[in-house]
């Protein structure tokens, strides 16, 4: 018995260490290659350009500003990540990162909660509407461009109040998000959840008296947790929150990473853009490393269950 | 509860006039809807409901150049629904060729590196590539230069995941004893395609085709407000922009509304095909 | 001894209101163990759901009542809500599903399956956990060593016996059986019917649905047959299987190999119909070959043809 758990102990570890390997490569990667193409677009260009007819001179090679970034971001002991032309970025970052990780994890967390819980109604109490959503709610809002929404909803704020404050407009942004997201989670959930439903084991657990709350949380969840590919969507859908991010702090003026993420992008401030893709990784990281334990913690045997999904 | 009949008859009927209007547009916008040139005062109210002003004669008042509203907004779509169909016409083939080979191959390591590929392009934001793609090209760079590699990139992203479905439903079909049987009996592989596999591919490419058209609309809108649009193009995205600066006119945010409206008209257009073909086969787990 | 599973009049309908089980009527006491059998598709897996009031999506119960009595009551289960229902599922009634491999949740080990049910009746459920999976027939060293497997490392015949001793662990009056031999070796398939002879000398009740009609003719009291979703026959089994009286259970156990006998066994003629609605009269008429003119048109009642025998043919007598 000892033996067979400290096998499966050292697997799930191996698989931990190879995701974490990857990652960090995936995302040292990811930096340099944003700081890179960053750096080719000229950070006084605009300006330049604006004053005279002669074509700017080339961008600072990249190399050397390249070098210079890691050895001070390091140097420093990651207390301090260069500047960009509008002051430090440490400064920057940590005037809009509150802003970004409010407004993506709390519409994160509660569109894929809000859709858990959806579903699951769905599946249950209004099974009439179940399909509906599947067929015609859902692929209609997969449709819908982000910006329209996140519009939309702030035509419908200025309509009601004219002068939102800043909470007032963080929060209708957060909404305008969660309704965003919200059919899509809630169809991959529902997906989920009916496949495993129709399972066996589902329905001996219901003859065995199985109090229902139970049947969800031991039976139904787990299993469409580890089989659904819900988990690997849900880390992912971390990029697709990005540009709805950058919307909902342009549109309701939140002033926020994304937004300046874009604006280093568009000026050529590869610091600043190598931090935000920085943090971007880290939070992926993290999001890929909870699901992989989460995994790991429900199916150690690691082996594929539901052959016919 | 049923629709009647002849109801149902009247909707569809309306939904392949308004959808031949559509085509219509896209191909002859300044035919249809006139050309936008400056004529008048920015911001006229339209003259649905301000007829009797004098000297007010554009239908949904002029644009914040003095244009005609209606004729930017014809040309706005002929060329945001332009895109969006080349766009996704390319998709399609890539989408059919990855697919067929990802689903075909026995190499596992062709295999494995497709779908790693696959989860690289989940993982990346594809704005983000986008905005750098677009900014970092010189100003003197041909228009044609900047946006083509701009739907390039839309294209890459969107090709892994619709691969992925086409090469299950490839690997399902090849499993089949037909597809065996046909192939003992000395059939081409050509023809196997074609009258085999081809039949089980209908369903999923109209779908990826109705989930991939509005990811076209949806960046070339998106991408006008943050300042980073196609070259030189008039899209529906930078009406949405321009009308947003100027929120503080009643006759911007009418246009606006409208604007909102022709670009969910333009991105639902292949689910209203469908609809009416009554080809649907949505699956929820292919996001 | 009294009645502790009560069936009156059971039917259930399919989707477009097709009959699946049509009037089934049966009872059982403590103690006794009826086997039913009957060729597929004739609706012993829908009998065992309807009781326990799990018909998959599609399929509803359109008349009758299941009684169950225990220690104070005699209950309609069918009557009761699902909460009512959860009091009986499970301590009174145990259950065992045909579908072996996925009866059983893929992530949990077999211990924690069965201890999951044994819980519910607190007490010492662990004690009761390790008792029953070795009253299922599981040797000690499955205990040991494979217990806290989950079902993707154990047989077929390991989950089989999981499963049984799942539906036995809270020592129920009645037990539902669903094939509980079709994945078994011959030896473990003796060890599930001492098991099973075991429970009823404990008062239990069983109902064994298969298509091992050996195993019926072992440990069972009583038989039912079963065709197109009614009951032809019923009796006691020493006579019932020595002496049939109805066609088709003549015709069933003339296909029952024999392993003193090398030839091949005659098998019935024709295919059971799809929708029993579909043959007016006799059920059975199309394939029988003591048809007569009456068995076209009208449809045979279960009637007692000697003490404690019922019979669904015209030409059955006593
Ligand atoms: N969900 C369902 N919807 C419609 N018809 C069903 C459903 N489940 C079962 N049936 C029909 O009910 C009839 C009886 O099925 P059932 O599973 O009870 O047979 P069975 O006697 O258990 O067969 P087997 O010996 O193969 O297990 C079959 O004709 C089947 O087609
Ligand atoms: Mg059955």
């Amino acid at each position: 018995m000892t033996k067979s758990v400290r096998g499966k102990l050292m697997r799930g570890l191996k698989r931990f260490a190879t995701s974490i390997l990857v990652l960090m490569v995936f995302g040292a990667s990811a930096v340099t290659l944003s700081f890179y193409i960053v750096s080719l677009t000229d950070e006084q260009a605009d300006d330049r350009l604006r004053m005279s007819d002669i074509p700017p001179p080339p961008p600072k090679p990249f190399a050397s500003r390249y070098t210079l970034w890691v050895k001070t971001v390091i140097g420093s002991g990651l207390t301090d990540f260069g500047s960009s032309h509008t002051g430090p970025v440490k400064n920057v970052i940590a005037n809009r990162l509150p802003v970004t990780a409010t407004v993506g994890l709390l519409s994160w967390t509660l569109a894929w909660g809000l859709g858990l819980a959806l579903a699951v109604s769905l599946a249950t109490h209004w099974s009439e509407w179940a399909e509906f959503h599947q067929k015609r709610i859902y692929p209609i809002a997969h449709a819908v461009p982000s910006l329209v929404v996140v519009i939309l909803f702030y035509l419908l704020l200025i309509q009601f109040n004219p002068r939102p404050d800043h909470f007032l407009r963080a929060s209708v942004g957060i909404a305008s998000l969660v309704v965003l997201m919200l059919p899509a989670t809630t169809a991959l959930w529902l997906n989920g959840i009916q496949r495993i439903m129709q399972q066996e084991y589902i329905r001996v657990a219901r003859a065995r008296g199985i109090a229902p709350i139970a049947v969800w949380w031991r039976h139904v969840l787990p299993n469409v947790v580890v089989s659904s590919g819900v988990l690997t969507q849900a880390v992912f859908s971390l990029a697709g929150l990005i540009v709805g991010s950058a919307f909902v702090e342009g549109v309701f003026r939140l002033g926020g990473v994304a937004e300046a993420f874009i604006e280093a992008a568009t000026r050529g401030q590869a610091e600043l853009a190598g931090v935000a893709t920085l943090l971007y990784f880290l939070v992926l990281s993290t999001g890929v490393l909870l699901a992989e334990g989460l995994a790991i913690y429900l199916n150690p045997d690691g082996d594929h269950v539901h052959a016919d999904s | 509860m049923q629709t009647p009949r002849h109801r149902r008859d009247w909707k569809s009927a309306g939904a392949w006039l308004l959808l031949g209007f559509t085509a219509a547009v896209v191909l002859a916008p300044h035919r249809l809807t006139g050309v936008p040139e400056r004529q008048a005062q920015s911001f006229m109210p339209p003259s649905l409901y301000h007829s009797s002003t004098a000297g007010n004669e554009y239908l949904l008042g002029t644009d914040y150049l003095g244009r005609s509203f209606l004729a930017v907004l014809g040309v706005a779509v002929s060329a945001t629904a332009q895109v969006a169909l080349g766009g996704t016409a390319a998709v399609l083939l890539g989408v059919l060729v990855v697919g067929t080979i990802h689903g075909s191959t026995q190499s596992r390591l062709l295999r494995s590196a497709l779908s790693m590929g696959n989860l690289g392009v989940m993982a990346v934001p594809e704005a983000a590539v986008l905005i750098t793609i677009a900014a970092i090209w010189p100003r003197t760079a041909t228009t044609w230069h900047v946006n083509a590699s701009m739907i390039s990139v839309l294209v890459f992203f969107a090709i892994p995941p619709g691969a992925r479905l086409i090469a299950e439903r490839i690997r399902a079909v090849n499993k089949s004893g037909y597809v065996t049987a046909s192939r003992e009996c000395g059939a081409t592989s050509l023809y196997t395609f074609w009258y085999d596999v081809w039949p089980h591919l209908t369903e999923d490419v109209a779908w990826i085709a109705a989930s991939v058209l509005p990811r076209f609309v949806a960046a070339e809108v998106g991408l006008a407000y943050l300042g980073v649009e196609y070259r030189e193009f008039e899209g529906l995205g930078r009406i949405i922009a321009k009308s947003f600066n100027n929120l503080i006119d009643s006759t911007a945010r009418f246009q606006m509304l409208v604007t909102i409206a022709a670009i969910l008209w333009v991105a639902l257009i292949p689910q209203v095909v469908l609809h009416l073909r009554s080809m649907r086969a949505w699956k929820a787990e292919s996001i | 001894m009294s009645e502790i599973l009560k069936l009156r009049n059971l039917s259930v309908c399919g989707p477009g209101s097709a009959e699946i089980i049509s009037g089934i009527n049966l009872s059982l006491r403590s103690g006794e163990i009826l086997g039913i059998v009957g060729e597929t598709g004739s609706g012993k897996t829908t009998l065992i759901n309807s009781i326990l009031g799990l018909l998959p999506n599609g399929l509803r119960v359109v008349s009758g009542s299941v009684h169950v009595t225990d220690d104070e009551q005699t209950v309609d289960l069918l009557k009761l809500n699902g909460e009512q229902c959860r009091r009986y599922l499970g301590l009174q009634i145990g259950y065992v599903p045909q579908d072996v491999r996925s009866g059983l949740n893929p992530l949990m080990t077999a211990r924690d399956s069965v201890e999951e049910g044994a819980r519910r009746k607190g007490g010492r459920y662990q004690e009761r956990t390790e008792s029953a999976l070795r009253r299922a027939g599981l040797p000690e060293d499955f205990l040991k060593l494979d217990a806290d497997r989950r079902p993707g490392g154990l047989s077929g015949g390991q989950c089989q016996r999981v499963l049984i001793a799942q539906a036995i662990v809270n020592k129920p009056r009645v037990l539902l059986l669903d094939e509980p031999t079709a994945s078994l070796d011959p030896l473990a398939r003796h060890a599930v019917l001492d098991t099973v002879r075991g429970l009823a000398s404990e008062h239990c009740a069983i109902l064994l649905v298969t298509h091992d009609i050996a195993a019926v003719a072992e440990v069972g009291n009583f038989v039912a047959v079963m065709y197109c979703g009614r009951i032809v026959e019923i009796g006691r089994s020493d006579e019932l299987l020595t002496n049939p009286k109805h066609p088709y259970t003549r015709a069933l156990l003339e296909c029952v190999p024999r392993i003193d006998q090398r030839m091949l066994m005659k098998a019935i003629p024709g295919e059971a119909p799809t929708l029993a609605s579909d043959v007016p009269g006799c059920k059975f008429h199309p394939r029988c070959a003591f048809c007569e003119e009456q068995c076209h048109s009208e449809e045979p009642v279960l009637r007692e043809i000697s003490n404690g025998r019922y019979v669904a043919c015209h030409l059955a007598e006593g």
